[in-house]
């Protein structure tokens, strides 16, 4: 399944500067011998792409093990209006020809996506609303950001905390629905939900990681609300690290996202049981394989548990470490592209001879036993 | 390898057999007794029915919608947490592999996915991809695009639009084109709330029917084996039965494929303005040769329901049971996805399952018929069984009326309905139809040179128990289903359609991605490096 | 008549799915049966012998002699029958409880009582987050029954709840009765920060205002009615909540962010 992976792996592994040197079909001998003699692996991180993903997900299954993602946190957020209410949801291409009212909320979008401007087209007229400007809300942002989105901008800056109470507050005031406020404050919120009802197609576009979740949740009300009278959707940039690509591979390959285990052969899906880190500090987990292709991210856990690394830089908190390439720039991969909201192709940018990570799981699972390999 | 299937009930209409017989197959084909060798494996068919390996032409069971009704819902699956026992979800397996299984495990061998926007290709190959055993295909979705519609508002020519068309299904790799409510997801965009046959886009000044008759042309030009597949608009709306017949008057005589016709066939009699008005539009489709359909048949249970036609999605958001729901304003088509309860206590919903009965019941033709309950929007596939039962026993149908709601027996002529398939029906509808409809002409059959996709089923007078799992079954030759059990599961191959264009529209449309998007075309392909078999395609020929 | 005891060996190395073990399930089954029931969570489980000594008795009387945080799913879905542990549990305890008893000598992990539909349960120490809150994708938490919780809950108490009666002596986290549909909730102790967000209906009753969001508002004095009502139910169970609730109360409706139809209720 692996392009190429197989042979030219075995040159290009680089050695880990702090575990000892190895090679790399070593290792991944000795990644299959923990995780196979354990009672409960997991597979974290899984930074990684779709292949990446797929590969990750079915070594937890032969091991009987559970896969989370270093951003589940995010991932669970983002589900959870989806999950538990109603959710409306657009692409960055509609946010940019056709939303006549954007609306930012909260604060590190821009650090997420640096384009975000440029990619929506802020500064321009919304392509396909003939006639109609563009208004640009941003509620909670940072300073710097909503100054440098090249764009005017009407900001109302909140703190984290607050900012659930105030998509509250604007939401009450919508649906027409009294709130306690100042005249001034009054005056202020049902301009803002005059703005966001008086927008022919409106976006909010926003995160997890911006969001509290129940904040994120009051969102999607507000975005629902608005669709008794006009058309308003929303975007969320996404969790890091392929957070979302891996979240659809879980869907179609277990049927679930991260946070999912198979310690009885079938998929369950327990956002607390599963994650990775309390599964390590707790003990219950007694080996682990940290994935983070598109970065080196180390894992969150502080307490010592038999542990295979495999990123792209040189980690080395663990027994034994692997350094992948970095999926579009060593070797071409799937993701969910940030600047789409689709799972993308995308080419490498600097071809290299580093393995991907679904050859390097091939191989671990190669060594499984009961393995035809 | 020489495999004889002997000595079982061979119904294959498409060579005119329907006799006790053997099936021999050699290297993934089907080929005539061969003289004077013998088989080197033999299966017992006897108290077996042999059939060609059924083919499913509307089942949604890949892609990024598919993947949201999965995420929607995680209480609906099977080993969620040890608390629901069983679900009607969790029995349709809603995985990909567990799709390919239990496809194949009521013997059939090819499905096709029929809702894939373009832009969104990508993802329903990949999920594809890991669909075992079944051969695949995918329709690519247009008619709510502004490229599209753009060049109908400036009146470009059918060749233009055959071009794009063309170039659609190339970038997608799909063996054909459907439309969705034409214009309907863009006029949602507006915020028109509902959208019928003669209605305007706004800002384009198209109406549906414009949109559709272009798609359908183009279709026609590319010589396309399938032609265009229409979801017809006001879907599940009481009355909504004109709109059907309309729309088949609005096909011109030209070839075209009516999706899940039982949501379309209901009237407004009676106190609660909801009826069946499945014998009127089945006289339709009797009377217009130029139109196939299928059912969308609807069973009672908790499934979800999975569309590209957001307006109608739109609209089910009040009625969503559990109340949960996604609405998606995509690049090129829209979508939703809103989980439902089909209750056998509920009358609509039992004029709806006596609907899609009375459709198949009552159109005569089976080579314009087909099997589907529009998975997972009327039922979960894996009730196929179920319903077989319900088309070959009328004495079964009466049993499942006298169930239902009082009033439901008076709205439909169901109950009056003697017809019962045979088996060799059933051969044409699940598989000799499909066949043609696809244009794969390498299936559907057991005639000699036909790929060796064959279903064998113990008989059984309970033809749910019988159609649930195959004694065996064989994809290109291979044992792959034994006793119902999955014994091997190599992968199969996703059909597609190569109709050949002008180039020059590949550079146009890189010229529109760039000005209107800022961004390349090629972020929305299917390259051979984005997929884990990319060799594993199929091409079905264009009509002569 | 004597208890069916379970008696804990030592801390289990992995956590446990006791949800096997209500008197409805091991009514029919000899000790020896018992035993061998698999209640770990690995591919390599633990058995009911492996983690606990049985003393066989009366099976509609289960006592749990020792606990610990990896006891899951206690009294899951039980329908009558009295479970006693001696002890601390984990996750999910009394979820989805239709009747019964259920009463917990220590603290109680994340999600007690989550969808319980009936019948009593009693937590002596502390619960997590989530008291009664329905488990992910589930649209409703707990739908009936009474709970009473002598310490606190974390965040997010009776989350979705959509009926019943839950009483926390000590004091409850933030968010308490996030998106609440209906039912009750008495916190007789200091209540974290923005309690009822985005509640439907439903009460929260608290001993003093914590911060709350400006889409709830003073509508003054409340007349005793209801309240009083669940006072002299709760009186034998709880006495500190019983006396909260028979205070005069005044009344802030919300959340106007969605229906807007809850009421948080404070002395007056």
């Amino acid at each position: 399944m692996p392009r190429k992976a197989k042979s030219s792996a075995r040159k290009s592994a680089a050695a880990p500067k702090a575990a000892a040197p190895i090679d790399i079909d070593a290792a991944c001998k000795l990644a299959a011998t923990l995780l196979s003699a354990a009672r409960l692996p997991v597979i974290a991180g899984m930074g990684a792409d779709v292949a990446g993903a797929r590969a990750a997900i079915r070594l937890a299954r032969a091991t009987h093990g559970v896969y989370d993602h270093l951003a589940s946190a995010e991932i669970m957020a983002e589900l959870e209006p989806l999950r538990r209410a109603r959710r409306f949801a657009t692409t960055p291409d509609e946010a940019r020809v056709r939303a006549d009212c954007l609306l930012f909320v909260g604060a590190g979008l821009v650090q997420r996506w640096p384009e975000i401007g440029a990619r929506l087209a802020v500064g321009a007229p919304p392509a396909l609303q003939r006639g109609r400007a563009r208004k640009i809300v941003w509620l909670g942002g940072d300073r710097a950001d909503v100054k440098g989105l090249g764009a005017e901008v009407d900001a109302l800056a909140a703190a984290r905390r607050d900012m659930g109470p105030l998509i509250g507050m604007i939401r009450a005031r919508a649906m027409g629905r009294p709130i306690k406020a100042e005249k001034s404050a009054l005056r202020r919120i049902d301009s803002l939900a005059e703005t966001f009802k008086a927008a022919h197609f409106g976006v909010a576009i926003s995160s997890a990681a911006a969001l509290d979740p129940l904040a994120l949740e009051q969102l999607a009300g507000l975005v629902e609300d608005l669709n008794a009278t006009t058309r308003f959707s929303s975007l969320l940039l996404g969790p890091r690290a392929n957070g979302a690509g891996v979240t659809q591979a879980g869907a179609w390959v277990a049927g679930f996202p991260p946070r999912t285990g198979f310690c009885s052969g079938e998929a369950e899906h327990d956002p607390w049981r599963f994650d990775a880190r309390r599964l390590i500090e707790s003990g219950e987990a007694d080996a682990a394989l940290w994935i983070d292709a598109y970065g080196d991210e180390p894992p969150p856990w502080t307490r010592k548990v038999p542990l295979v690394t495999l990123t792209c830089g040189d980690f080395g908190g663990g027994l034994v470490h692997v350094r992948a390439g970095r999926p579009g720039v060593d070797h071409d991969c799937v993701e969910m592209a940030i600047e789409t909201g689709v799972l993308t192709p995308r080419a490498a940018s600097a071809p290299s001879a580093a393995p991907r990570v679904d050859a390097i799981i091939e191989r671990i699972m190669a060594h499984l036993p009961g393995s035809c390999a | 390898m020489i495999v004889r299937i002997s000595g079982g009930h061979v119904v294959d209409p498409l060579s005119g057999r329907n006799e006790t017989g053997d099936v021999w197959i050699e290297d993934g084909k089907i080929v005539a007794p061969p003289q004077g060798q013998s088989a080197d494996a033999e299966y017992d068919a006897r108290n077996c029915l042999v059939m060609a390996g059924a083919i499913d032409i509307h089942s949604h069971i890949a892609g990024a919608n598919v993947a949201t009704a999965r995420l929607m819902l995680p209480e609906a699956h099977a080993a969620y947490m040890a608390r629901p026992a069983q679900t009607q979800l969790a029995a349709a397996g809603w995985t990909a592999e567990e799709t390919g299984r239990r496809y194949a495990r009521m013997g059939f061998t090819t499905v096709v996915e029929p809702a894939v926007s373009p832009h969104l290709a990508l993802h329903a190959h990949l999920e594809l991809s890991d669909i075992p055993i079944i051969d695949k295909a995918v329709l690519a979705v247009l008619g709510n695009d502004d490229y599209l519609l753009s060049a109908l508002r400036k009146g470009e020519g059918a060749t233009a639009v055959a071009d794009y068309v063309a170039l659609t299904l190339q970038a997608t790799r799909a063996l054909g084109v459907k439309c969705i409510n034409a214009g309907g997801a863009m006029a949602f965009k507006e915020n028109v709330r509902a959208f019928s046959l003669d209605d305007v886009v706004p800002q384009y000044g198209l109406t549906s029917r414009q949109i559709m008759e272009a798609l359908q042309d183009a279709a026609v030009k590319l010589k396309l084996a399938h032609p265009l597949h229409l979801h017809m608009n006001n879907l599940g709306l009481p009355g909504n039965v004109e709109t059907a017949i309309a729309t088949i008057d609005a096909a011109r005589g030209l070839p075209l494929h009516l999706a899940h016709l039982q949501f379309y066939a209901y009237g407004k009699e009676g106190g609660r303005a909801f009826s069946s008005a499945a014998a009127q539009l089945a006289e339709k489709v009797n009377a217009s040769p130029h139109v196939t359909v299928d059912i969308g048949q609807v069973m009672f249970s908790d499934t979800v329901t999975i569309s590209l036609d957001v307006l109608r999605q739109f609209t089910g958001l009040k009625t969503a049971r559990p109340r949960k729901g996604f609405i998606y304003d995509g690049d090129i088509n829209s979508a939703g996805v809103v989980p439902y309860s089909y209750k056998r206590s509920d009358f609509f919903n039992a004029v709806q399952w006596a609907c899609g009965l009375e459709l198949f019941l009552l159109i005569d033709d089976p080579w314009r018929v087909f099997f589907t309950t529009d998975h997972p929007n009327g039922a979960p596939f894996t009730v196929y069984p179920e319903i077989f039962a319900l088309l070959t026993s009328r004495d079964r149908r009466a049993e499942w009326l006298a169930s239902l709601p009082k009033g439901v027996a008076e709205t439909t002529t169901l109950g009056s309905i003697r017809r019962e398939y045979t088996f060799e029906e059933l051969a044409i509808m699940t598989r000799a139809a499909p066949a043609k409809l696809l244009g794969m002409r390498d299936r559907g059959s057991l005639a000699a040179g036909a790929t060796a996709d064959v279903a064998v089923y113990g008989l059984h007078k309970d033809r749910a128990k019988m159609f649930a799992a195959a004694r065996y079954l064989f994809k290109d030759g291979a044992l792959v289903v034994r006793n119902g059990e999955i014994v091997h599961a190599p992968y199969g191959r996703t059909f597609r359609a190569t109709p050949g264009f002008d180039r020059a529209i590949e550079r146009r449309l890189d010229r529109y991605y760039t000005s209107l998007y800022g961004l390349k075309r090629d972020l929305f392909s299917v390259p051979d490096f984005a997929l884990p078999r990319p060799q594993a395609f199929g091409e079905v020929p264009c009509l002569a | 008549m004597k208890p069916l005891v379970f008696t804990l060996r030592s801390e289990p190395v992995e956590r446990l799915d006791l949800s096997a073990l209500t008197p409805a399930r091991l009514s029919d089954l000899s000790s020896a049966a018992i035993e061998k029931l698999a209640i770990g969570t690995t591919q390599r489980p633990l058995r009911v012998g492996d983690v606990f000594r049985l003393r066989d008795g009366d099976r509609s009387v289960i006592r749990f002699s020792g606990g610990s945080s990896r006891f899951d799913r206690i009294a899951m879905a039980m329908e009558s029958g009295v479970i006693e542990v001696d002890g601390m549990v984990g996750r999910e305890a009394g979820c989805g409880m239709r009747g019964g008893a259920l009463t917990i000598s220590g603290a109680a992990g994340d999600y007690a009582a989550s969808g319980a539909r009936g019948g009593a349960i009693e937590i002596g120490g502390d619960c997590g987050d989530f008291l009664g809150a329905p488990l992910v994708g589930e649209m409703e938490g707990i739908n009936g029954g009474v709970v009473i919780v002598r310490g606190r809950a974390g965040h997010r108490a009776c989350d979705r709840m959509r009926r019943g009666l839950v009483a926390v002596e000590k004091g409850a986290g933030e968010y308490a009765g996030s998106r609440m549909i209906a039912g009750t909730l008495v916190v007789a102790g200091p209540v974290g920060g923005f309690p009822g967000t985005m509640m439907r209906r439903g009460t929260i009753i608290m001993p003093a205002l914590p911060e709350i969001a400006p889409t709830f508002l003073d509508c003054g004095a409340t007349p005793l009615g209801f309240t009083a009502l669940y006072a002299t139910s709760l009186a034998a169970r709880s006495p500190r909540a019983a006396r909260l609730l028979r205070r005069a109360l005044r009344r802030f409706g919300g959340d106007t962010a969605t229906l807007g139809k809850g009421e948080l209720l404070v002395p007056a």
